[in-house]
């Protein structure tokens, strides 16, 4: 198993650099957040100027628009567009499948996880990094600004292996945080020993807008593997004897791409962000392939 | 090597092993491979969709079992060389001809290898293997392990015997039998037509087809040395059959020589006995004999002989009369006389100062009884003794002792007016026999053609009623009172003629089953290998 990682591994100045031109865009910032540069819905003491409204008893007599009224007559609001931020949770998977390979799975959601935070720092947008395995494990609160990008690396790079992969349990505790509704990132391989249905299920439960960065090795499809073996899962230590022949290895390929379309259709379906992200491949590129015109809109 | 031996019982056995040994290993755990993966998530899934093929629980492949038994019982009946049901409907039996023609080459070693196979698939209970040599022997009887075969053929050669291989056939459709007989030779002897024709009808002779190149005419020659028939001691006649149709060539020393036709052959008479060698060519065959050496016997005469005496060494045409001793073989002499000393001698003794009235005198280690066998073969039992005895009031005694010097002494009286012995045919007989003892020559035998019957007494040959039938080519001796000596039997080879039909491939014992079976198993291999690839088979 790999060991834990290490700042030096995360804080690539090449790296945070190609994904600095990146943003992410809220589709609908919740209300009450900070100010930030997310549009939300609220009106409020912005800049930009948005619409009118009628005059109610108890509205703010700063906002009347006495142009309008002595032109019309009549008293009107002018209403001003709010920014504020977009809570980003990072929720990457520290499984102990994600350590077991060389490459380690954890370096690339690491990677991913820091990008994706420099770029929502940078924007002023408040960034949490939950990792989870079996269960939750909190550990860094919604921080903003960009000079808190050395604290969230920090943060990641104090990761360490946890046991197996539970999203049921993640996502209920997930919901038991009653955090302000934002983006969850979940940067996973997504095996979750109950199969795509429990995966499925658990990611319903899911009150935030979702970005799945999916964690893929080539190996997962196509395995090096043959003869008799007894095949170890990682986290559970559950065993399985397997005669590996080429009929044996073509249902493995089935179930996998089986797993694979359940998986997209059920993002695509429920309009959730998916990434199949190759632990093996350059990250930066793939995650720029996300951001559309280099903008993402969560 | 194959376990025939074993017998049915055995192998059976060892295939139930097998087949047992394969089914608990069908049941042993595998021993696997330890591998730690991310998931096993998707090979569990894998593994669901292959156990709902299987038929059972534990004993998951049976069909995989079945394919390897079928592999491995193909190989254990192939080893255990499996033979197919024995044809009892008729009899079988394999001639192997061992005559001379079967030396050339490989042709033996062919005829072996061949006979080997045949038998191999031959019917055991049914089929026996007969020896066709100069005498006719069993090799392997009905019922037999075909190994003995090879145990029995151990260091055999073919013999210097002409074939046999018709009077065997003909001996086999003889006898008594209740089923059809098939005979397969196994060899080049000829088999003629017309003489197949008179078989029995429930008599089939197929000749069994022989690798290698086919025999080549040979051996068409016979030759015969004998004793001049007109007397002359330094002379031979020699008779030449020649069997390939052609008139042979002969030449001695160069020169052609011309013959007369004599029966099938041509006689070549008063050759000289010289040592010569006669070179005899005939239809690409060729041969060669020795002529033997018969020089005239250089005789040194001494004085006061009896005229008789003299008259029989002057009509004797292997004696020429010498006065120089060194020119001299021997001498005859009276007892005292000095004439040839140092020679062997024919002496006349007084009787007073010899108890025997005949003597004979020897060197070497040969017991006395074998002195008084060549006494005997000398002449005397030719001569009335008890005539003689009766005469001189003596008792005619024979004798033999040791001596530097080869020497025959008789009574000077026997060759008196008392006896009548000079008078006797036997007397020059008894002289020249001496004379040629006593110079050592030796009796060259008479030719006669072995595997035929000769009308001579042979003492090697027990003749019940029959002429004798010297069995290969080479010496026999006469019985003594057949006038002794000895008979050279030289080979008699009959042309080769082919009327036999050439035996399938295979003999019709079956197949090769062994050969079936390796087939077989490669075949299963070759399967299994497929499905193993394929993945049809874990």
């Amino acid at each position: 198993m790999a060991t834990a990682l290490s700042l030096e591994s995360l804080l690539d100045p090449a790296f945070l650099e190609s994904v600095a031109r990146l943003r992410l865009v809220a589709r609908q910032v919740p209300r009450e957040g900070r100010f930030a540069d997310q549009r939300s819905r609220d009106q409020g003491a912005g800049l930009e100027f948005r619409d009118h409204r009628p005059y109610s008893p108890g509205d703010d007599l700063r906002a009347m628009d006495w142009n309008l009224y002595r032109r019309l007559g009549k008293v009107f609001l002018r209403l001003f567009e709010e920014l504020e931020d977009l809570p980003v949770y990072l929720c990457p998977d520290v499984s102990a499948s994600a350590f077991h390979e060389e490459p380690p799975r954890a370096l690339a959601a690491a990677r991913t996880a820091l990008a994706l935070a420099s770029i929502a720092l940078a924007q002023h947008d408040s960034v949490a990094l939950l990792p989870f395995a079996e269960h939750l494990q909190p550990l860094l609160r919604p921080i903003s600004g960009s000079g808190r990008l050395m604290t969230f690396a920090r943060a990641l790079a104090s990761l360490e292996p946890g046991g197996s992969t539970d999203l049921a349990t993640f996502t209920r505790e997930l919901g038991a945080l009653r955090l302000r509704r934002g983006l969850v990132v979940l940067i996973s391989d997504f095996f979750d020993p109950g199969g795509l249905d429990a995966l499925t299920t658990a990611l319903r439960n899911v009150r935030h807008r979702l970005l799945l960065v999916q964690l893929v090795r080539a190996s997962d499809g196509e395995p090096a593997l043959e003869g008799e073996l007894r095949l170890v899962d990682c986290e559970s230590g559950q065993s399985q004897d397997v005669s590996v022949t080429p009929a044996v290895l073509e249902r493995y390929r089935s179930a996998y791409r089986s797993w694979n379309e359940g998986l997209a259709e059920f993002a695509r379906s429920r309009g959730l962000g998916h990434l199949r992200l190759d632990v093996e491949g350059d990250i930066a590129a793939q995650l720029t392939a996300l951001f559309q015109r280099g903008r993402y809109q969560a | 090597m194959n376990w025939q031996h074993f017998g049915s019982l055995p192998v059976a056995l060892g295939a139930l092993t097998i087949a047992a040994a394969l089914f608990a290993l069908h049941f042993l755990r595998v021993r696997h491979r330890r591998e730690t993966v991310v998931t096993t998530l998707f090979w569990r899934q894998a593994i669901e969709e292959a156990r709902a093929r299987t038929l059972f629980e534990r004993f998951r492949h049976p069909l995989a079992y079945l394919l390897l038994l079928a592999l491995a019982l193909s190989i254990w009946l192939a080893a255990a060389g499996p033979r197919p049901p024995a044809r009892v409907e008729r009899e079988r039996v394999l001639l192997l001809d061992a005559s001379a023609p079967m030396g050339r080459g490989q042709r033996f070693a062919l005829a072996r290898k061949a006979l080997a196979g045949a038998l191999a698939r031959a019917p055991r209970e049914a089929t026996r293997v007969l020896w066709c040599g100069a005498q006719v022997e069993g090799l392997y009887l009905p019922g037999e392990d075909p190994l003995l075969l090879d145990l029995r053929l151990e260091g055999r050669q073919p013999e210097a015997t002409p074939p046999s291989i018709e009077r065997v056939i003909a001996h086999l459709a003889a006898l008594p039998r209740s089923r059809p007989l098939e005979i397969r030779l196994f060899g080049d002897a000829p088999l003629r037509a017309e003489f197949l024709k008179g078989l029995p009808k429930d008599v089939e002779v197929a000749r069994a087809p022989l690798d290698g190149e086919a025999p080549e005419p040979s051996g068409l020659f016979t030759l015969g040395v004998n004793s001049a028939a007109s007397g002359a001691w330094d002379r031979v006649d020699l008779l030449v059959r020649a069997h390939s149709g052609e008139t042979p060539t002969v030449e001695l020393g160069g020169g052609l020589l011309t013959g007369t036709p004599r029966g099938k052959g041509l006689l070549f008479t008063d050759l000289p006995a010289a040592g010569g060698i006669v070179h005899v060519k005939a239809g690409g065959s060729e041969s060669e004999c020795v002529l033997p050496e018969r020089p005239l016997l250089g005789v040194l005469v001494g004085g006061d002989l009896p005229a008789a005496l003299l008259d029989c060494l002057a009509a004797d045409p292997g004696v020429r009369l010498v006065e120089d001793a060194s020119k001299a073989d021997l001498c005859v002499r009276r007892r005292g006389d000095s004439v040839g000393e140092g020679l062997p001698a024919l002496e006349l003794v007084p009787a007073s100062d010899q108890q025997q009235a005949f003597l004979l005198t020897a060197p070497g280690e040969e017991p006395a009884d074998e002195l008084l066998d060549q006494a005997l073969a000398l002449g005397l039992d030719r001569i009335d003794a008890t005539s003689l005895a009766g005469q001189g009031g003596v008792v005619i005694g024979l004798g033999a002792r040791r001596g530097p010097l080869r020497s025959f002494s008789l009574w000077s009286e026997l060759c008196g007016p008392g006896y009548d012995l000079i008078q006797g045919r036997a007397f020059p007989l008894l002289i020249g026999r001496v004379l040629r003892w006593l110079a050592g020559v030796r009796r060259f035998p008479a030719v006669v053609a072995a595997g035929e019957p000769v009308a001579l007494d042979l003492t090697e040959l027990e003749p019940v009623g029959l002429d004798p039938v010297p069995p290969r080519a080479g010496r026999y001796r006469r019985a003594p009172d057949a006038g002794g000596g000895e008979v050279a039997a030289a080979l008699l080879l009959p042309p080769f003629e082919d009327g036999a039909p050439i035996a399938p491939a295979g003999g019709g014992g079956g197949g090769d089953w062994i050969g079936r079976l390796t087939l077989l198993a490669l075949l299963l291999a070759l399967i299994e290998g497929w499905l193993l690839r394929t993945g049809r088979m874990p």
